[in-house]
């Protein structure tokens, strides 16, 4: 269905995405972002005297190479890199060094267990060999949970015999691993706890889990299966291309321009309202900003029949990050690898267990004594430190008040002091982002950086809800093509993409 | 002996009792091998205490498989379920839910917490049967195999995905959600007051190494409400007598048909030849042939155990090996001079008469789960309650009565090693009596007598590796098509000639019977017997 005009909701990088595709197929295309500044939760951020930190999220290494090449983002700013960043995890010895590739790790592993350096080469060779499976589905709308007709059935057919085809072995071993915990499918494979640890933490790390919790292996099958090395200067990168290449393709960027109401009438959009009372017309309004705010907050009452409603009110967004800045006065130190940096440092979650307790503390509503970290330290400009910090409530007793932030700080920095000694006495600024501030100021209800947690009932054919899975929406117009839509969450750019091609038809 | 016969089935649990019962009534010669003086497994009814016949482990029925029931002519050989009608749950904080078969009562009972609720709930259960007349039909045969290109599995698999194709995408997505959700994350969908949410994950949780709040226990639920005793669906009964009498029943069945049965048989090993099972040999040293060896222990105990790690196919040992048997439950058996007066609701009176659930809030039940993720039994446990006395007098002298708590959590692997566990027995017994006390003051002194079975224990009386009553954690990669182990989820193991028929295969735990009954009709369909 093309329209003779689109809006997009929200100028985060699949906002800007979808607009950019919508742009380049010669169509009249309008972002309008709630912010002064676009990139949502991977826009550049300022804070304290001349510090800055490359986005709130940290990841590129999801981003679909297809897309950043379809959408010509190589020729604007977008650099692939060759080799992933490794991550250091610490410990209180000299730690881990990393690699997404087996072979780079070799050396590392071996120091602690010559068998987990044999058993993460099988890891990551089985998780290469499910890659061809599931790279494809990654491309496009989900499967409906029942195929219509014989061209999906078709598709479900090559998929199933896709899964045959890596062997009956390979097929029931992630058909085996999916339902499990992380922690389970870990330990069955190695002895080294900070191994574990260090490879469990992103495959829960934002939801409302912990390592011991069932499906989130298959959350770390689905990420891993997908790593790309990343891109060179993480999503503010991104982000600059985007707007770049959208400019130049004609696209319209209004920052300072929050939507408060997707209109519609008879079933059909109309356009949006925006605070202040300002309508814009639009025959195609693609909502970008998480889904669970659109559909819950931004249509009108009764828009959606009782069934969808319910759907969209039991969407799940319980974040567990707390964003972190600190502005510091020198590069760090880290007291286990004595001269040496790292881009990306893992501290606090040396075990399993580290993980697990961090999320008890949030599920009762509380803060972790000993929060575990993600923490990123971006090269260029003033040293800082990006953190994401798990697991933090998002209903915390008491509310998030200036002396909860501050004492979550303290714990952070506490952690910290075990990996770097000293490093409180260079920190010359600092910020934190509780859950809540995460949601007030992006958008996204519930406080998660993933916009809709991922869970095995909110994930492929099913996110963000059954009837909202495939970017259309029952709402003539309106389509849905965000990190809380498949194959969210993350800096992928195919979901907003995904969205545009759907309205474009 | 030199008597062959046609299957020697090792374990007298009511799994095992029931594969024999089935192949005697097809006319073969069976004998049972039971290690212990008595019968059932963890399905027994023993006089612990003289007067006092206890169900010792398993205290309620619900999933025994109708088609059992009627086949093995159980009434006949004398099971009786008495229908357990009603749930009370005392909470904290001097209030309560009481629900049961009257609607009138339990509706003012949820209403006194939201009115929204009490609306809901009847719709909900609705909604529970519907999701469990759809998954009901995958318990009553063997589960189809979606790896094989066999036709046979590929009508099967069909049929299913005609099933799910009528179903419609809306209820296959309910289906989706229940198969994946925590329980608290699937009730929260539906109601508001958290004593409810609460009181009904519970169920979510039993006899699983997860909290309510864990993704997967959404769909245990499920197996909670798929019970049907006389055709109403979602009934929990008691059997007269104790659970030992679904076992007494069927080995009495299976003994009109012929059936030999000897208890205080302990098996040593299975007894191979070349790569195939060709009896057992005892304790004592006796050798006994038979052409099928079938087992009803659990898959650790058969293949690690009674075959041996060096004569099984590396793959299926390592299957084998990881292969979760999570103990996570203990039992607290007590004879009692007078029934204990709760005080959120005192006196005698029909909340004594049916189930007992203390879930008190969703942080109670995550923190008592807590304790045992970092090897500790829960200081304040979740418990469920049955006076079986008060709906079945036969079973203690009258006036008096008898209590059973099925407690959570008490891991089997305590941070101290499983050894810990007699040293640690009592302290843990403290503890559920110490919780009932604070709800009825004045119980303690009310005990005649105690006996507490940690998961130590449930593995060395009872046969039950590391104390997992389901003979292997009911979670989904060890289900259906994958339980035991993938490629030997129809009955048959890699050793020709020896089966299982315990909880450990399809469709796995809970007194249902099913296992036994379709491994026996397995064999006999496909000549192995």
């Amino acid at each position: 269905m093309s329209g003779s005009s689109f809006v997009v909701i929200g100028g985060g990088v699949n906002g800007l995405a979808a607009a950019l595709e919508i742009a380049r197929a010669g169509k009249k295309v309008r972002v309008l972002e709630r912010r002064d500044v676009v990139g949502g939760l991977s826009a550049r951020r300022k804070f304290g005297e001349g510090f800055e930190v490359p986005g709130i999220r940290h990841d590129t290494n999801e981003i679909r190479p297809g897309l950043v090449d379809s959408l010509g983002l190589a020729t604007r700013g977008v650099t692939l890199l060759t080799e992933g960043v490794p991550v250091y995890a610490c410990d209180s010895g000299d730690g881990l060094v990393l690699h997404d590739s087996a072979d780079a790790s070799r050396e590392e592993i071996s120091k602690r267990s010559k068998k987990d350096a044999d058993a993460y080469v099988s890891f990551r060779g089985a998780l290469a060999r499910l890659k061809p499976v599931i790279e494809p589905l990654l491309a496009k709308l989900p499967p409906r949970l029942l195929p219509d007709g014989v061209g999906e059935m078709a598709g479900m057919g090559v998929l199933g015999l896709k899964l045959r085809g890596l062997g009956r072995h390979d097929m029931t071993e992630v058909l085996r691993a999916a339902p499990m915990a992380v922690a389970d499918v870990l330990r069955e494979q190695f002895q080294t706890e900070l191994l574990s640890a260090t490879l469990a933490f992103p495959a829960v790390a934002g939801d409302f889990v912990g390592p011991w919790s069932p499906g989130t292996a298959a959350m770390l099958i689905l990420r891993d299966s997908m790593l790309v090395p990343g891109v060179k200067g993480g999503p503010a990168a991104v982000v600059d291309a985007l707007v770049k290449a959208l400019t130049e393709a004609g696209g319209e960027i209004r920052t300072k321009a929050r939507v408060t109401r997707i209109n519609v009438v008879k079933g059909k959009v109309t356009g949006v309202t925006l605070e202040g009372g300002e309508t814009i017309a639009a025959d195609v309004v693609i909502a970008s900003c998480s889904p669970k705010l659109a559909m819950n907050e931004l249509l009108p009452p009764l828009a959606l029949n009782t069934n969808d409603t319910g759907s969209a009110q039991t969407i799940r967004s319980r974040g567990t990050l707390a964003k972190i800045h600190l502005g510091l006065s020198e590069a760090p130190s880290w007291r286990g690898r004595p001269g040496k940096s790292f881009e990306r440092v893992r501290v606090g979650g040396a075990h399993l267990d580290d993980l697990e307790r961090a999320f008890d503390a949030a599920k009762y509503r509380q803060l972790p004594a000993k929060p575990v970290l993600d923490v990123l330290v971006p090269s260029g400009g003033k040293p800082v430190l990006s953190i994401l910090a798990s697991a933090v409530p998002y209903d915390l007793t008491g509310g998030w008040t200036a002396a909860s932030k501050a004492a979550l700080l303290e714990s952070v920095l506490a952690t910290l002091e075990t990996a770097s000694p000293g490093i409180r006495a260079h920190v010359k600024a600092s910020e934190v982002l509780s859950p809540v501030d995460l949601e007030s100021e992006f958008g996204i209800p519930g406080g998660s950086l993933h916009h809709v947690e991922r869970a095995l009932d909110q994930m492929v054919f099913v996110r963000p809800a059954r009837p909202f899975a495939r970017a259309a929406t029952p709402i003539e117009g309106l389509y849905l093509g965000s990190s809380g839509c498949h194959p969210g969450p993350g800096v992928t750019l195919a979901p907003g993409v995904l969205a545009a091609r759907t309205a474009l038809g | 002996m030199s008597t062959v016969y046609d299957a020697i089935i090792v374990g007298g649990g009511h799994n095992g009792l029931t594969c024999a019962a089935y192949l005697a009534k097809a006319g073969r010669k069976v004998l049972v091998l039971e290690r212990r003086h008595v019968l059932g497994g963890a399905a027994v009814s023993e006089e612990i205490f003289p007067g006092y016949t206890f169900s010792a482990c398993s205290y309620v029925v619900s999933l025994l498989r109708p088609n059992v029931i009627r086949e093995l002519e159980l009434s006949k050989h004398g099971l009786q379920i008495l229908p357990l009608e009603t749930t009370f749950n005392p909470l904290l904080d001097g209030r309560y839910l009481f629900r049961g078969k009257d609607p009138e009562t339990t509706f003012r009972s949820i209403a006194s917490f939201s009115k929204k609720d009490a609306e809901t709930a009847p719709v909900f259960s609705q909604a529970m049967a519907e999701l469990s007349r759809m998954v009901k039909p995958i318990i009553d045969g063997p589960a189809p195999d979606p790896m094989s290109f066999n036709p046979k599995e590929l009508f099967a698999l069909l049929r299913l995905g005609k099933v799910f194709k009528d179903a419609g995408e809306e209820f296959l997505a309910a289906q989706l959600k229940m198969m994946t959700m925590s329980a608290v994350d699937f009730l929260s969908e539906w109601f508001e007051s958290e004593p409810l949410i609460s009181a009904m994950s519970a169920s979510g949780i039993i006899g699983t190494f997860l909290g309510v709040r864990s993704p997967g226990t959404a769909y245990v639920l499920l197996h909670h409400y798929m019970g049907e005793i006389d055709g109403s669906f979602r009934a929990w009964g008691l059997p007269r007598g104790g659970t030992g009498e679904i076992s007494m029943s069927i080995a009495r069945s299976a003994k009109s048909f012929g059936c030999e049965i000897r208890t205080e048989a302990s098996v040593k090993h299975v007894l191979l030849s070349g790569e195939k099972a060709v009896g057992v040999v005892l304790e004592n040293g006796d050798e006994i042939r038979a052409k099928t060896v079938i087992s009803g222990c659990d898959p650790r105990l058969t293949f690690l155990g009674f075959v041996g790690e060096k004569n099984l196919d590396p793959e299926f040992a390592n299957n084998i090996k990881r292969y979760k048997l999570r103990g996570s439950s203990g039992k607290v058996n007590l004879a009692l001079d007078r029934l204990p007066s709760f005080k959120c609701k005192p006196g005698d009176g029909p909340h004594l008469k049916g189930d007992i659930t203390f879930a008190p809030s969703i942080d109670y039940l995550e923190k008592a789960y807590d304790d045992a993720k970092y090897g500790a039994f829960s200081k304040r446990p979740f418990m469920n309650i049955i006076f079986p006395s008060v709906t079945d007098p036969s079973v203690c002298p009258p006036g008096k009565h008898i209590m059973s708590i099925f407690v959570q959590y008490a891991p089997y692997q305590l941070a101290e090693g499983p050894e810990a566990w007699p040293s640690q027995r009592e302290a843990f017994g403290d503890a559920v009596c110490n919780m009932v006390e604070e709800l009825a003051p004045g119980f303690k002194s009310s005990i005649l007598h105690r006996h507490v079975l940690t998961p130590w224990d449930l593995e060395k009386t009872y046969g039950l590796s590391e104390g997992n009553i389901f003979h292997g954690e009911l979670s989904l990669e060890q289900l259906a098509f994958l339980r035991p182990a993938p490629g030997f989820a129809k009955y048959r193991t890699p050793i020709k000639n020896l089966w299982l028929c315990g909880s450990g295969a399809h469709p796995g735990g809970g007194v249902m019977a099913g296992p036994g009954w379709l491994c026996a009709k397995t064999m006999l369909e496909e000549r192995a017997v």
